[in-house]
């Protein structure tokens, strides 16, 4: 599988669940709403968004339903599970503990 | 596996095996509503529609590849991928009324599309070719390259022999269970063992 360049690594999942949190959403406005909340920082190539997508929805993280999107075309919107939720939780805390213990890491003084 | 997940990856599963015409669209639809957003996109922001549509495809690249990804995902196909096989050696072995001899066999198999029989450098090339080439679409093996109308009728006749010295049937008994068990199945090198051996048995007789 192809691997986001603009994201670290095993990190896709936890916004990919993040987003679909907020409400159901088609993959397009996924991919907009994350780079619109990190002001474009964060960009997941059109290539590797669909298989997440499909993979969390394999794991029963994510559910799918055609739906009319706001252009009247018929859409796949994705939407978080019960699973999905606990899964969210985890992977969330995971990063917190993580991203907290790089943090430390990197503001060491240097002797 | 947790009960949770299966409540949620068996029907799923099913979907894909039952109706994975209606899947194969639906995984095309959902990627054509993408690429027209991003080419409506492109446009408005001042590209011509060539342009725009040009960046789109650039931006799921190789889409056939993406595709096969998404397939990868269900964690299925390979079983659809047998049954589509069985289904094309079916249809071919269908049209074979009359049982072929092995000079037939020979004969046919080193014809081209218009039926004349090829001379030794095609069909060393055609040899060649014959080598056992899983696509990415199937790593277990049962799919293969297909590219001429001779490799499609060697492989209707591998499938169709296949069947008669039973391995196809423990493999894809095996298959299922693996599906079952939620087992990666590319990851049991007993299906490749069992695979090789059937294909071995009929390259040695062609």
């Amino acid at each position: 599988m192809s691997k986001p360049s603009d994201l670290v690594q095993g990190t896709l999942d936890l916004l990919l669940l993040k987003i679909v949190a907020l409400q159901p959403m088609n993959g397009w406005a996924i991919s907009q709403r994350l780079k619109q909340i990190s002001s474009d920082v964060l960009q997941v190539s059109d290539g590797s968004l669909y298989p997440a997508l499909h993979k969390l929805e394999q794991e029963g993280w994510i559910t799918a339903e055609w739906k009319p999107s706001e252009n009247n075309r018929r859409a796949k919107f994705y939407s978080l599970t019960k699973l999905g939720r606990r899964q969210l939780e985890k992977e969330a805390a995971d990063w917190s503990r993580l991203s907290a213990a790089i943090s430390h890491v990197v503001r060491l003084e240097e002797a | 596996m947790r009960p949770q997940h299966w409540l949620y990856s068996i029907p799923l599963r099913l979907r894909f095996l039952f109706r994975r015409h209606h899947v194969e669209q639906e995984l095309n639809e959902e990627l054509q509503f993408h690429l027209e957003r991003k080419i409506e996109e492109g446009i408005a922001s001042g590209l011509s529609a060539k342009q725009a549509r040009y960046v789109a495809m650039r931006a799921i690249d190789a889409l056939e590849q993406r595709k096969e990804e998404m397939r990868d995902m269900r964690r299925i196909h390979w079983l659809t991928d047998f049954l589509d096989d069985d289904a094309r050696a079916s249809r071919s072995g269908a049209c074979a009324a009359r049982p072929e001899s092995p000079t037939d066999r020979q004969k046919n198999f080193f014809e081209d599309r218009d039926g004349r029989e090829l001379n030794v450098s095609a069909r060393q090339t055609i040899s060649s070719q014959m080598q056992f080439q899983p696509t990415t679409r199937s790593r277990l093996g049962i799919h293969r390259v297909c590219r001429s109308r001779i490799e499609c009728q060697r492989e209707a006749r591998v499938s169709k022999r296949t069947q008669l010295p039973g391995d196809r049937h423990v493999t894809a008994l095996f298959k299922v269970f693996c599906l079952y068990a939620g087992w990666p199945p590319q990851q049991l090198g007993i299906i490749y063992t069992l695979e090789a051996r059937a294909f071995d048995h009929d390259a040695a007789h062609l």
